[in-house]
This record gives C-alpha cells, structure tokens and sequence, in this order.
C-alpha cells in the first residue's frame, strides 16, 4: 500500500528509488502503469493525467515499463519479443527500431539468438533482453524495476552502461528501482528512499551517496 | 484411387482437427476450455441447412456464412460470458463450468430453431443429410476434396498469422501473460476478441461438412466432443500443430479402426467409435500427459536416426 506519495521526476534525469524488499517500489511503478488502481491523487504524464488509465493506452503516451520479473515471453523466441516490444510501431518503424536497439544489444543480435527461444537465454542475456524490449517502443520514459536483481557486479555493471546509454544516447527519461543501492546512485541523478509505502527522502544522488547513515535509512530503519 | 473408407476418414480428421484447433486455441490464447466447441460446429451445421434449404445457395457458397456465423457467436460468447465471468474474477474452472452450461443451452436453442424449421417450413430439420447437394470428380467425394483445401487453407493462414505478423504474436503472448502483454501496448481485450472469433468460425466451417458426412440433428455435438477433447488432450492443447496433427490421428485411427472391427463384430459396433477417441485419450493421459506437444522430439529423432543407420550397417 502506497500512502502520501508526491514526487516530481525531470526528464533530463535518471531517477533512483531505493528501498528495502516490501517498501512499495513495485506497486508504485504499477500504480502508474495502471496495473493496480489509485484510490485518492493523480498521476500525470507531460501534463496529462494517467490516473487509472488503461495499461496499453499508457504505453501508446510513450511510457515503457520494465518489470522486475516475467518481464519477456519465455516460449517466443527473440525476435517475436522484440516484435511485440514495438508492437505500437509501424512495421517499417519497427524493422528500423529493432535495427538500432539490436546495435545497443549486440549479443541478441546474433544469428544463433534472434531465433532463439527466449527461455534458452541466461540470466544477463534476459535482462538485456527486457530492456530492449522496452527501448523497441520508442519510449520518451521508462520505468525499470531493479534491472539488475540477482545479476552478479559484472553483468549489472554492463546493464547499468546499458542504461546510461539508453539516457544519454537516446534521450529517454530514466526511472527505475534498484536492489543495489550505491551502484545505482552512481548512476543516478536524482534520488528517492521509499519505505512502508511512503517517501523517507528526496536528494540529489549524488549528495545520497555521501550519506553515511545511507543504510540505515535503506533498510528502512529510522 | 482413394478408398471411400479412407477419404472418409480423411474428411472426419479434417473435421476433428478444425474443432481441436479451435478448443486448443480458445485454451492457449485465452485460458478458457470451451466444452461448447463441437457445438459450435452444430451451429455450423443449421447455417448450412439454412443458406441450402431456405436461401437456395451452394453446399460450399453456405461454408463462407458457417465462417461469419460462428465467428461472431464466438464473439457474443466471449462478450456475453467469458468478459463479465472474469471481470467478476471467476477462475478457470468455474469458466469451464460456464462453458458446459452453455453448450447445453446451445443444444437447447438448436432443437428449439429444428422445430421452428420444421413448423414454420415445413423442412425436416432433424435427423437430415446434405449428401444429396455434394459432387463427384474422379470418382472423389466433393466433401473430401473440399474439406482437405478448406483445412489446408486455414492451417497455411493461421501459420501465417501467427509467425508473420505482429497480431499473430500478439495472440501467442496473451496466452503466454496477458500483464506483460498490455505492457508492451497490447490491447489484450481486442484480441481477446479476435481469437473467438477465429475459435467460432473453424468449428462452424467444419460443422458445415458434418451433414454431407453423417446424418445430423441438434444433439450431434455429443458424439463429437469426445473425439475433439481427445484430440486436443493428444495434441497437448498448446500449439495449433499439435491439435491438427491429434485431430489426423484420432479421427483416422477412430474411423478405420471402428470399420474394421464392424466386419468382425458387426455394424451396431459403429455407434460406439467415440470409444477409440477415449482409449487414445486414456493412453495418453496415463503415458504422456502433456501430449504430442511434450514428447521430447529431439532425442526421439535422434535414436530413430541412430536405429537408421544401425539397419542401414546390418
């Protein structure tokens, strides 16, 4: 349950919430997703309010969601993901789209791959996979729940480059939820703690990295 | 030449197997085991009866009004029971309940539209056949011949729809995860929508050669369903090739086998070749559960290319 929730997120940031398992991060990012209903507030988009908005309309304004699990179809191969990632475009946009974002992940670009089906692939590769999914949509911004759980530093290093580069190459809005906290702050620039449901702190990310009761407040001990 | 005993078998397999895409469709794509399916293809059947005997059109010209038809009965029964059933959160279980009542209310509708028929128009609308509007060439029925292209046709463009366009792998991925579906954009509900009308019309199509094959009346659906579960039970109600292929073999082997065993028992064995359907279903239920679809084709390739070559050395 999500209570006294207000956050503003720029677009020319990557926003981090950090908080501990049960803090709510999940259910925030399918509150704007439509995913789960909104009882009191709003949600707006570019101005426009998304409050309780159906999930694909939601989408169709430009906003990509990640999920932190189940977040590619297992039993369809590579290709048909990316496909239903751009599932908005048109079928040239979507060849060229698919192009590019395959030029960010090379590895699913591979022949024995594209083909391949998505169950086959290992733990970093689906990750890599979901993200490009998520890019396939042209987004203006996507929301990434942990991006990086259960990946060892090497591999979440490379999905956290990934990302820097989906922000600063393609110029999406970045909002996402990390398991990793200090990692995650480097990269971001903008930082939230959630705890219980409720916002415990809004910094720069950068200034929350020096924070040295950071942990503390992480694990959502006050 | 062809025997009538096999082209026969050949026009039931390609009846069955229209139905057990149909239900296996209705299951992968929207979770809903449609126990209405084979009477969807009754419906079939009185759309063709009607176009025939009340319209004056062609036996095949009636298969294009079995599609429409049955499609948008499939629609009316996902928008009228399937929709507000989940929306109330009824679980899959109950769903299949719904689905069982329903067929008994569609059997219940098509007796009540058989006797309006007959009492309005004087038609015998129970207990007919169409045999009479079918053709010959080269001494092969039109209702084999037809209905091999008519399934044909359909297999070549559901392959197509579902691996060539976006719409396709769209249905693939609801069935899959409905949530992360509409994540990616997907009007899930629309294709809900599309994916009953497909599982309407294939039953009816199929439905509408049923009458140039057997004697026909409301209540033939029963001695249907059970040849079109079992052929989705060995297909491994999961892909569309696999229900095809369940339906070949069940409605083959089910058709040669009850002939063969009328020649030594006799004809009133004949009624009762929905018991091979069953004994195959039974078998498979108890040996491979999760059907064809399951069977660990590659190493089963594999020892028969290691066989091969054993008998190729000897």
């Amino acid at each position: 349950m999500l209570f006294d929730i207000s956050m503003r997120m720029e677009k020319e940031n990557i926003t981090v919430i950090i908080g501990p398992n049960g803090a709510g991060k999940t259910t925030l990012f399918r509150t704007i997703m439509g995913l789960t209903s909104i009882y009191s507030g709003k949600i707006l988009f570019d101005g426009d309010d998304i409050t309780n908005m159906q999930t694909n309309s939601i989408v169709k304004l430009g906003i990509s969601y990640v999920p932190q699990r189940e977040n590619f179809f297992e039993n369809l191969t590579v290709k048909e993901n990316l496909t239903l990632g751009g599932y908005l475009l048109g079928r040239e946009e979507r060849e060229a789209q698919m192009k590019e974002v395959l030029e960010l992940f090379p590895v699913l670009a591979r022949k024995d791959y594209i083909s391949r089906k998505a169950s086959m692939l290992s733990g970093g590769e689906r990750r890599m996979l979901a993200l490009a999914m998520g890019m396939m949509k042209k987004p203006k911004l996507m929301l990434l729940d942990e991006p990086t759980e259960g990946l060892m530093p090497k591999l979440a290093m490379e999905v956290y480059d990934k990302i820097r580069r989906i922000h600063e190459d393609a110029r999406v809005q970045i909002v996402m939820t990390a398991e990793k906290a200090r990692l995650s702050l480097e990269l971001g620039d903008d930082a939230y703690i959630l705890s219980n449901g409720q916002i415990r702190e809004h910094k720069d990310a950068k200034e929350m990295l020096k924070d040295p009761d950071l942990e503390v407040k992480y694990f959502g001990i006050t | 030449m062809i025997s009538l005993l096999v082209a026969n078998s050949i026009i039931f397999a390609n009846i069955i197997a229209l139905m057990a895409i149909s239900a296996t469709l209705a299951l992968s794509r929207t979770n809903v085991p449609n126990f209405a399916v084979a009477t969807f293809g009754t419906i079939g059947i009185y759309i063709s009866f009607t176009c025939i005997k009340l319209l004056g059109l062609g036996l095949y010209q009636s298969l294009i009004f079995c599609f429409i038809g049955g499609g948008i009965v499939g629609i009316i029964v996902y928008q009228l029971l399937i929709k507000p059933l989940r929306n109330r959160g009824a679980t899959r279980e109950e769903i299949m309940i719904a689905t069982l009542g329903l067929d008994i209310l569609l059997i219940a509708l098509l007796n009540i539209y058989a006797d309006y028929l007959t009492r309005n128009f004087k038609l015998m609308a129970r207990d007919f056949t169409l045999s009479a509007y079918d053709f010959t060439v080269a001494g092969l029925s039109g209702a084999f011949i037809m209905s091999t292209i008519t399934f044909i046709t359909i297999m070549i463009s559901l392959h197509l729809i579902f691996t060539r366009t976006s719409v396709g792998i769209a249905m693939k991925a609801i069935g899959e995860d409905p949530l992360l579906a509409e994540c990616q954009g997907i009007n899930t509900e629309r294709l809900c929508v599309i994916t009953w009308f497909i599982a309407g019309a294939l039953p009816a199509v199929a439905g509408g050669f049923i009458p140039i094959y057997w004697i026909s009346n409301p209540n033939i659906s029963l001695y249907i369903v059970v040849s079109v579960f079992a052929s989705c039970v060995l297909g491994g109600f999961t892909t569309i090739y696999d229900a095809a292929l369940g339906g070949y073999i069940i409605g083959i082997s089910q058709t040669l086998f009850i002939s063969h065993l009328a020649d030594i028992v006799g004809s009133w064995i004949l009624s009762y070749g929905f018991f091979i359907a069953l004994l195959i279903m039974i078998i498979t239920v108890f040996t491979f559960p999760r059907g064809l679809y399951g069977l660990p084709w590659n190493r089963i390739i594999e020892r028969l290319r290691i066989q091969f070559y054993r008998g190729g050395e000897g």
